[in-house]
């Protein structure tokens, strides 16, 4: 964990606080920061804009009313920004139909492999980062992270999905993320709690 | 559970999002008396959050940031007129459910009531802004409705769709069973037998029949399948062949997947046959073969 970054975490925990007494410029400064990235992670999503578009309103409304129960102590504004958005996304990607989703993600895995092209416009210190990390870890552990991550399918789709059993899979989620944090840590040199 | 009741497992797949529902109860449960599985499923849960970080930022359009901040005032002026959106200041979608109860993860306790107050100012203009929130709201909540509700028509379509194409699989399995009935039927004569008919050169090689034949009574059921649908104006004919003769049995058609059924009163000059056929002939009948013989037997 570089100083850099502690300092920003800090500025941007202190920034929660403000959205949390109901400071409507501090609330401006959040989404400048924040709306791409997660923008971003929508259309990844929910792969359609317009819903997309939906969902970072609904997200952002949802950060302004419930900054009060943001808590540095339990993790990074990234992490509890981040974790709200995708929740959003994958609750409107089950609400629109188990079946047609199961077969976006199937379409999802064949057209967007991990280090997708897009990614060349992007090449933020974190993305590289981890995607190195993912790199990393075996071709199942991550496939299986990244059904659950962005396709929202559950352990037991997952299992369905990879025609494994569902004990195989969980065995290996678990030990895809022990790695993946293993990895990152090592990468940012950070405790735990704040990468 | 796993690992002495802590089941770590469930943690990485919870900040995965993955559990299945009883799982994410169950782990709920545990969290609630673990400090030390909490600490690890919110470390985990920052791994999983920078997973968005392989994703490729998107700015997303001007007239949203507009949309957004405008709203947020008009909840903190709905609010501090006392008409938060609901009464624990949290959102909820067109379900009624709270936001944040259904995203596969297991939650942190509620948020607190929405608390902010706005200055105090003149109770019309906070009332008149209030009423266009509300307006506001209801819209988009009717709007969420709508889609809801084509969904849901989609999905009526397509189980209707499903019980269509099961009805058609059972009365394709009724089919099946009424053959296998008729040819019992006449098997159970005494002195019934059982002959398979064969597909010849001239017909398509999976093609087959088979024939259940009582010699006393003169009734047969055929069983034919693989016999592709015959032209318009035609149909397949049996032959009894007796003492070289071919004796004239009745007409059949097979459908789509190839199957026929025929049952018949075989002429007592035909009831000595040991030979059997199948021909292609004009839909009325003929009294003498013209086509080829397609399926054949001999016994």
């Amino acid at each position: 964990m570089t100083p850099v970054r502690e300092q920003s975490d800090t500025a941007e925990a202190a920034l929660i606080e403000a959205v949390a007494r109901g400071d409507e410029s501090a609330f401006a400064s959040l989404y400048d920061r924040y709306s791409s990235i997660l923008f971003g992670l929508l259309l990844r999503i929910l792969r359609d804009r317009p819903e997309a578009e939906d969902c970072l309103q609904e997200v952002f409304l949802q950060v302004w009313q419930r900054a009060p129960s943001f808590d540095s102590a339990r993790g990074r504004p990234f992490t509890w920004l981040v974790t709200l958005a995708r929740s959003r996304a994958i609750d409107r990607l089950r609400s629109s139909g188990a079946r047609t989703r199961t077969e976006q993600a199937a379409f999802a895995e064949t057209t967007e492999p991990v280090g997708d092209a897009v990614a060349d416009a992007f090449r933020s210190e974190q993305g590289e980062v981890v995607r190195g990390a993912l790199a990393e870890i075996p071709e199942e552990q991550r496939r299986a992270l990244l059904l659950a991550y962005f396709e929202g399918l559950s352990q037991s789709e997952i299992a369905a999905r990879l025609g494994q059993p569902l004990g195989t899979v969980k065995t290996r989620m678990r030990t895809g993320m022990m790695r993946l944090r293993e990895l990152l840590r090592g990468q940012f040199e950070g405790t735990l709690t704040n990468f | 559970m796993t690992d002495d009741g802590h089941n770590k497992e469930a943690l990485a797949l919870d900040a995965l999002g993955a559990l299945g529902d009883d799982a994410r109860r169950a782990l709920g449960a545990h969290l609630a008396a673990c400090p030390a599985c909490r600490r690890e499923r919110d470390e985990l849960e920052g791994v999983a959050a920078s997973l968005a970080h392989t994703v490729a930022p998107v700015t997303p359009p001007a007239e949203l940031r507009a949309r957004i901040l405008d709203s947020a005032r008009a909840l903190k002026l709905a609010d501090a007129n006392g008409h938060s959106p609901d009464t624990n200041g949290r959102a909820h979608d067109a379900n009624g459910r709270a936001l944040g109860d259904t995203s596969g993860r297991v939650l942190t306790p509620p948020p607190e009531r929405f608390t902010r107050r706005g200055p105090r100012r003149s109770w019309v203009v906070y009332g008149a802004i209030a009423a266009g929130v509300i307006l506001s709201i209801l819209s988009f909540d009717i709007f969420k409705l709508w889609r809801e509700n084509a969904s849901m028509r989609e999905e009526m379509a397509r189980l209707s769709r499903e019980v269509d194409e099961s009805r058609e699989e059972l009365a394709r399995a009724n089919d099946e069973a009424a053959r296998e009935r008729a040819l019992a039927d006449v098997l159970a004569a005494p002195g019934a037998r059982v002959v398979t008919l064969a597909a010849t050169k001239d017909a398509p090689q999976r093609a087959s029949a088979r024939l259940a034949f009582d010699d006393a009574s003169g009734r047969a059921v055929l069983v034919a399948s693989g016999l592709p649908p015959a032209p318009e104006g035609k149909a397949y004919q049996i032959w009894y062949i007796a003492s070289g003769r071919p004796v004239p049995g009745r007409l059949f058609k097979t459908d789509a997947e190839g199957r026929g059924t025929l049952r018949d009163e075989v002429p007592a000059d035909g009831r000595a046959a040991r030979t059997f056929a199948v021909t292609l002939e004009p839909e009325r009948g003929v009294t003498a073969p013209t086509g080829q013989i397609l399926l054949s037997a001999a016994t």
